[in-house]
């Protein structure tokens, strides 16, 4: 690995977990939907996940003008009034696309990653 | 919880929202607008929630607001996605491949016909199996024409009792309809996952 600069992976993981964020959330969406709290909240709680909870409004406001989600507004009983997210069809067509890119890459990269044990790669 | 400290906690609040306000007065007003009345209800909802739980697990506003992050990274983030939509068109890490084979399947659909009628049903196929088409465009590039360009071919044969105008009109009819669900094929293969651009663009101040 001397090829490698030093932080190089802890960079990489960072723009991973950036460009794999917005399926995470299509995937929290995927069974019920969520109010902005509790979907930021949940995410913000899975460990690595995101940096800062705030960051997360913009990409839900973008997966809404990809047309990837769709809001609705309900009142709450206890809080100021909710902005619920919920799946889209093309966000469904998204997650699905994806889940299953993602399933081969991480399968070939285990398999690489197993075989590059004896052979160093460079 | 006593007076003084929703006097604290509301001065917290309202130097993050400031804060917030003076970094994203470069994003596009509507982006500005959209993501303080988020950021806010995001923390009146922790503070109802604040106010009904019992006090052992009563979160402090200070640590919501932590968990929050900085205002200056939440606008970061607003503002990288704005050049992210603004540069939807560019291709993505996985794009050329996807595109590649967006366009054969557009190739098969119009002249995959000529091959004895295979390639046009080996582009239906394609059409079909792809996640990157909603069904209406799966549809319309299965029903205009089937066989594609092949399907034209057959006009002068048909139109030999009519009138000419008629013939012609139909002709371009015929030509042209493939070709515009062609271009709504190409356009939706070029947009997904990314949106449409947006109006506006970020100017960094």
């Amino acid at each position: 690995m001397r090829y490698m600069v030093a932080g190089e992976a802890g960079n990489l993981v960072a723009q991973m977990r950036r460009g794999v964020l917005p399926y995470c959330v299509l995937a929290m969406l995927r069974d019920k939907e969520q109010y902005g709290f509790e979907l930021v909240h949940a995410l913000g709680g899975i460990d690595g996940m995101v940096t800062g909870e705030g960051t997360i409004y913009p990409l839900l406001a973008r997966l809404r003008r990809q047309g990837l989600v769709e809001t609705t507004w309900q009142e709450s009983t206890a809080g100021p009034p909710r902005k619920y997210y919920r799946l889209a069809g093309a966000g469904e067509e998204a997650l699905a696309e994806f889940t299953e890119s993602w399933q081969r890459l991480r399968e070939s990269v285990d398999e690489l990653l197993a075989r590059s044990g004896q052979e160093p790669l460079r | 919880m006593s007076r003084s400290h929703d006097i604290t906690d509301d001065r917290l609040v309202a130097d993050y929202l400031n804060k917030l306000a003076a970094a994203a007065a470069g994003l596009p007003a509507d982006r500005r607008a959209e993501l303080f009345e988020e950021i806010s209800l995001h923390i009146a909802e922790a503070r109802a929630v604040q106010a009904t739980a019992a006090v052992a697990i009563r979160p402090a506003v200070a640590d919501v607001l932590e968990r929050l992050g900085p205002p200056e990274d939440i606008v970061r983030a607003a503002a990288d996605d704005t050049e992210t939509d603004a540069t939807a068109a560019a291709p993505a890490p996985a794009a050329p491949r996807r595109r590649v084979l967006a366009i054969g399947t557009v190739i098969l659909l119009l002249l995959g016909g000529l091959l004895i009628g295979l390639g046009w049903i080996a582009g239906v196929a394609m059409l079909w199996t792809s996640a990157r088409w909603r069904t209406s465009d799966k549809l319309l590039g299965t029903l205009v024409w089937p066989g594609g360009f092949v399907a034209i071919l057959s006009i002068p044969r048909f139109g030999a009792g009519l009138p000419p105008l008629l013939a012609l009109l139909l002709l371009l009819v015929g030509v042209a309809a493939p070709i515009v669900v062609a271009i709504r094929l190409l356009r939706r293969a070029w947009r997904m996952p990314g949106g449409p651009p947006p109006p506006h663009t970020y100017q960094p101040a």
